[in-house]
């Protein structure tokens, strides 16, 4: 994947069910604050390395809820600007 | 089956599909406990040239909960890796294997066992018991493994703490008359009395004799699963109980790339369980199965409604006119079916023992520890006076399946109710697997092509490619 680049992966039109999925690097502090989602399993092998991909699923496009997978873990925040830059992205790639 | 394709989505992820669970008090070593899980169903031993293997992107797990609640306290999970000595070839391997290690086996697999369990003032308590194990090549044929037994046998890990592992290709120890049961109920030895008769009852055909499947053994002390640490001797105690049962689990995001490359992240999320045979199979409707393989037991009250009134008690006497008379007319909820599935036996119902873990509905294999095994084991377990098989836990001879109908059928109904009769077919019922059918209440014999070890891992080598012709063109 390290071939996959953000802006290809959203060329590619990666949407479902109002849903956006990004592919990419975490940049610092991003969502540190969020608290872990119920019910997600504990990992106890895997830590992620700063190089590695990680996947940010927009889990409600309305509400701005964001949810970030990255080695075992999930962390799931709002932020409706984020989630309003990814739509204009699109809208853009889909011209 | 007792649980190989049982839901929709997971009928199409093999590698992650719980097929059996077996719980038992070791014979070989009766201080310890072996459990099993397998995935992978209906393996055709000719499988290559990628042969079976387990998935290096699932997380696989075997469960304990010994405190009745129906979360696990002990959780042993099973991480697989693949190492290809040489990607240039397509074979499995360029000559004979002879060893574990042998550069002519070009993909070999190896595992990791970590226990996770309770430890000071209740804190997570995390132990990597092996590392780098390895499994067994897959048993291609006498040329390429030609000592298949010696490769098994070498593939038994002993770990520090006492505890005795196994992760590989087995033969399906388990055996169903697939093609009879799921054409319309069919039992082939009472074809005759279906609603749709055939002329000429007939002994039932193990669907599964031509198969093998992956199983991941662990042989456990007992005092390693008990909630005080203890080795039980007390059948009456609740220390002496725990519920297992199994699961597998994939990573929440898949990546895919436009090169065949894959990516995947996240928490695990479960996608695979197994307690009780046939509990999602047969008791669960088809709308719900997906979302049961994906909850953790302790939610199981939700599905309580389908044990109490189980959609294939209702069945048996439109499908046997006038079998089953006294089945048809009884409408209360199965309350021997609720014990026995998700809470256990309590005190009182059956002399010298319970295997009861609570009021919390959990569908939970049940294995009082404290039951020696059996010195001559029945394969109706209970049913067939033998405390030391299933429902209390279940050892890889158990006839599940025909113990499972014929509580169904209502053989088990007295045990709650007195004032209920059995159908005199409920104590007869059976697919026929287990040989001819036996009206004397004793043990039918297992299938004569399935076969067993007496030590761990139990279930047998697997059958080779090579020598195994598939079922209906004159297999043995």
């Amino acid at each position: 994947m390290s071939d996959l680049s953000r802006r290809n992966f959203l060329a590619q039109g990666a949407v479902a069910a109002g849903a956006v999925v990004v592919v990419g690097q975490l940049g610092d502090g991003a969502a540190s604050a969020a608290p872990q989602e119920p019910g997600a399993e504990p990992g106890w092998f895997a830590q992620p390395t700063a190089s590695e991909p990680f996947v940010v699923h927009i889990r409600n496009a309305v509400k701005g809820e964001v949810s970030v997978l990255r080695g075992e873990e999930e962390i799931v925040y709002v932020d409706k600007a984020l989630v309003a830059r990814l739509q204009r992205a699109m809208r853009r790639a889909a011209w | 089956m007792s649980s190989h394709r049982e839901a929709p989505e997971i009928s199409k992820d093999p590698v992650a599909d719980s097929t059996d669970v077996y719980a038992f008090v070791s014979p070989d070593r009766p201080d310890t406990v072996t459990l099993i899980s397998n995935y992978i169903p209906l393996e055709d031993p000719a499988g290559g040239p990628n042969f079976f293997e387990f998935g290096d992107d699932v997380l696989y797990r075997i469960l304990v909960d010994n405190d009745g609640d129906g979360k696990p306290d002990v959780t042993y999970e099973f991480r697989f890796y693949n190492v290809v000595s040489n990607p240039k070839t397509f074979l499995y391997n360029t000559g004979q294997i002879a060893t574990l290690d042998s550069p002519s086996w070009n993909r070999k697999q190896f595992y990791s066992v970590t226990r996770i369990s309770k430890g000071y003032r209740g804190r997570v308590k995390i132990e990597v018991l092996g590392k780098d194990l390895p499994c067994p090549p897959c048993n291609i044929g006498p040329r390429s493994t030609p000592n298949y037994s010696g490769l098994g046998n070498a593939a038994i890990n002993e770990l520090r703490d006492g505890t005795r592992v196994f992760a590989g290709q087995r033969l399906d120890g388990f055996y169903v008359d697939l093609g009879s049961i799921f054409d319309l109920g069919t039992l082939r030895p009472f074809q005759n009395l279906h609603l749709l008769n055939m002329p000429g009852a007939a002994e039932g055909v193990d669907a599964l004799r031509s198969f093998n499947v992956h199983s991941i053994a662990i042989q456990v002390p007992i005092g390693h699963l008990t909630r005080d640490g203890s080795t039980p001797t007390d059948p009456m105690s609740p220390t002496s109980v725990i519920g297992v049962y199994a699961s597998a689990s994939r990573r929440k995001a898949l990546i895919r790339d436009d090169r065949g490359n894959t990516y995947q992240t996240g928490p695990y999320a479960q996608v695979s369980r197994l307690g009780n045979p046939l509990f999602n199979e047969v008791i669960v409707p088809m709308g719900d199965k997906d979302k049961w393989n994906g909850l953790s037991p302790d939610k199981d009250s939700a599905f309580a409604k389908y044990v109490a009134q189980p959609e294939l008690a209702k069945l048996l006497p439109v499908l046997y006119p006038g079998v089953f008379p006294n089945l048809a007319a009884y409408t209360a909820d199965r309350a021997d079916l609720l014990a026995i599935l998700l809470t256990g036996l309590p005190a009182g119902i059956i002399p010298g023992f319970q295997n009861f873990t609570g009021t919390t509905q959990a569908d939970l294999l049940r294995l009082n520890v404290a039951i020696p095994p059996a010195s001559n084991p029945n394969i109706l377990g209970i049913l067939g006076g033998d405390l030391a098989g299933f429902p209390n836990g279940r050892r890889v001879q158990d006839d599940v399946t025909t113990i499972e109908l014929r509580a169904i059928a209502g053989a088990t109904i007295p045990l709650v109710d007195p004032s209920y009769t059995p159908d005199g077919a409920a104590a007869l019922i059976s697919d026929g697997t287990g040989g001819p059918v036996v009206l004397d209440g004793t043990s039918p014999p297992t299938p004569a092509n399935v076969s067993y070890l007496a030590t761990f891992p139990f279930l047998d080598h697997p059958q080779s490619g090579y020598d195994t012709v598939p079922l209906g063109a004159g297999a043995p």
